[in-house]
């Protein structure tokens, strides 16, 4: 199929989904597709940093959680317009990112990832413990949302998806996204090309935590609520999920796999306990015979051309 | 003032020392060769004089200023390219795309990127890959790639490591073509080679390194007379 014939389709589907909310009556599967679109967001975030640069952080949905926390307390606390309280929470979420970058650095491969998932678990412990700020278990309530119609919910998260993935997908087109893919290769070869590696993978962090902070806020302001659970296991696992089923390094590819992952969890609930188990063996039947992911399988049957991409990164030349 | 100056450089590995108070002056548009058995300490020294490791002591000088606490990316600006042993193309990427990872001293403009990239590619005989990912080429091409990446840094002294190493015969006279050509734009070249004839007949100069010391000096001639180079070689 040629390229042009592909963008029509794609350009059709966009459009039929657009107005999608304004001719259907079923506000569940709405109020699942926002949901869809704020993980869609946060799993093309955590693609800037893990498929682009290689850095294999598990810290993600903690970055995500303060963003949340963040755009609560700007509500309860400050009575800042909601919508305003999103985007502080997405620059907190920058501003994590820095410090994670920059904490992170010493860190490779699955050292990098168990220090970041410390993080996690000492967000997590962090937030049960301060309960007077937190909630903690319980949470905090009350949030005002962006709005209260659906309807306008779903254009609010698809506007910030379509920004997401178009922003993420340029800088991933452009030199520097070649550069952090140059890291995510071989990170000695990409310094002995005058690729500064610390600022490349600190500028990822920073970058991916912004749109994390941002999917954060979306999600405790549509949600009305957070509480500690937001740091559970779950949603790492979920964005994992997200990440590879859909193929990472390609942007677009966890946007899918978000779409993937989210309806067959919801469709999926009759067989409860068991939706996680097969989700799993769905990706590891993709990285096995796909590691592009859903969208390398798109690609290849429409395009006839392989996705670069995929695993997260090669192991280091000796 | 020669352009690069290695000054009594030692590195060790926990109780091993690779490189043990080398000293080496390389001067502009000349093609040192270095060359010893293996385990002498070559590539490390490339590794040092390239900001991938660090000294213990010594010091290593550009153009007279201290270089040896810089890292490689800093080093690039300065002039210093890199190749490797062990070809490290960015496999995943394309051909063009390798080229074009590369950060440029200055500011530059993409269009002329890419015409100076088709350009090398061009001198290369890879300019009808330019789509392929450069893990799709065989050893060779990809030797001659990574050549290729580090002049689009356009360094003033190359670091060449086992450049002729696993080669095709006409890839080594062709890469070898490239290495005077460069010189003769003044290019300086420094390169640790096992191919004794080819390193002897492009080299002004080589150094022999065994046990990460220098143990002789001198023009090709000199050097397969030299006693100690028979000695490090053939262990008699």
């Amino acid at each position: 199929m040629k390229r042009s014939d592909i963008y029509l389709i794609t350009a059709a589907i966009l459009a039929i989904y657009s107005i999608y909310p304004l001719l259907t009556g079923d506000t569940y599967l709405l109020r699942v597709l926002i949901l869809v679109h704020i993980f869609a967001i946060l799993a093309a975030s955590l693609d800037i940093i893990v498929g682009y640069t290689g850095q294999l952080t598990a810290g993600h949905t903690a970055v995500w959680g303060w963003g949340a926390f963040t755009t609560a307390w700007m509500i309860l606390w400050f009575g800042t317009n909601p919508l305003l309280a999103v985007f502080v929470g997405a620059l907190l979420g920058a501003l994590l990112g820095l410090g994670i970058g920059i904490l992170c650095l010493r860190f490779r491969y699955l050292l990098l990832t168990l220090v970041t998932f410390a993080l996690l678990v000492l967000s997590y412990a962090l937030a049960r413990q301060f309960t007077d700020i937190t909630g903690g278990e319980l949470g905090l309530h009350g949030i005002t949302p962006i709005t209260k119609n659906p309807i306008l919910s779903f254009y609010i998260t698809f506007g910030a998806l379509l920004i997401t993935v178009v922003s993420l997908f340029a800088l991933g087109r452009s030199r520097i996204g070649l550069r952090m893919k140059s890291i995510k290769e071989d990170e000695v070869a990409a310094e002995t090309i005058g690729i500064n590696t610390v600022r490349y993978k600190v500028l990822a962090n920073v970058i991916g935590s912004f749109y994390a902070g941002l999917a954060g806020g979306l999600y405790t302001t549509y949600t009305t609520s957070v509480g500690a659970s937001i740091f559970f296991l779950d949603h790492l696992l979920r964005l994992i999920l997200m990440w590879g089923i859909g193929g990472g390094g390609t942007i677009i590819g966890p946007v899918i796999g978000a779409y993937a992952v989210m309806l067959l969890s919801e469709y999926l609930r009759f067989i409860e306990e068991f939706r996680l188990i097969l989700l799993g063996v769905i990706m590891i039947l993709i990285m096995r015979f796909f590691p592009a992911g859903l969208y390398g399988m798109i690609n290849l049957t429409l395009m006839k051309t392989p996705v670069r991409g995929g695993r997260p990164n090669e192991p280091p030349k000796s | 003032m020669s352009l690069l100056k290695v000054e009594n450089a030692t590195k060790r590995f926990g109780g091993n020392v690779a490189v043990n108070a080398m000293s080496l002056e390389v001067n502009e548009a000349e093609i040192v060769g270095i060359i010893g058995p293996n385990g002498s300490g070559k590539t490390t020294l490339l590794n040092l004089i390239n900001g991938i490791i660090q000294l213990d002591s010594g010091a290593i000088f550009l153009r007279g200023k201290p270089i040896h606490n810089k890292k490689p990316h800093q080093l690039v600006r300065l002039g210093i390219g890199r190749t490797f042993q062990i070809t490290r193309v960015f496999r995943e990427l394309t051909v063009l795309e390798n080229m074009l990872s590369i950060v440029e001293a200055g500011k530059s403009d993409k269009n002329n990127l890419v015409e100076n990239a088709f350009n090398l590619l061009e001198l290369i005989g890879l300019s009808d890959k330019l789509d392929a990912r450069a893990g799709t080429l065989s050893g060779g091409q990809q030797k001659l790639l990574e050549f290729a990446r580090t002049l689009m840094l356009n360094p003033t002294i190359l670091l060449l490591d086992e450049p002729f190493a696993g080669v095709h015969p006409k890839i080594v006279m062709k890469l070898s073509e490239l290495i005077l050509d460069m010189r003769k734009q003044g290019k300086t070249f420094l390169i640790i080679s096992h191919d004794i004839h080819t390193i002897s007949w492009l080299s002004d100069r080589l150094v022999v390194m065994n046990e990460g010391r220098k143990v002789a000096e001198g023009s090709p001639e000199q050097i397969k007379q030299d006693r100690e180079v028979v000695r490090a070689y053939l262990g008699v």
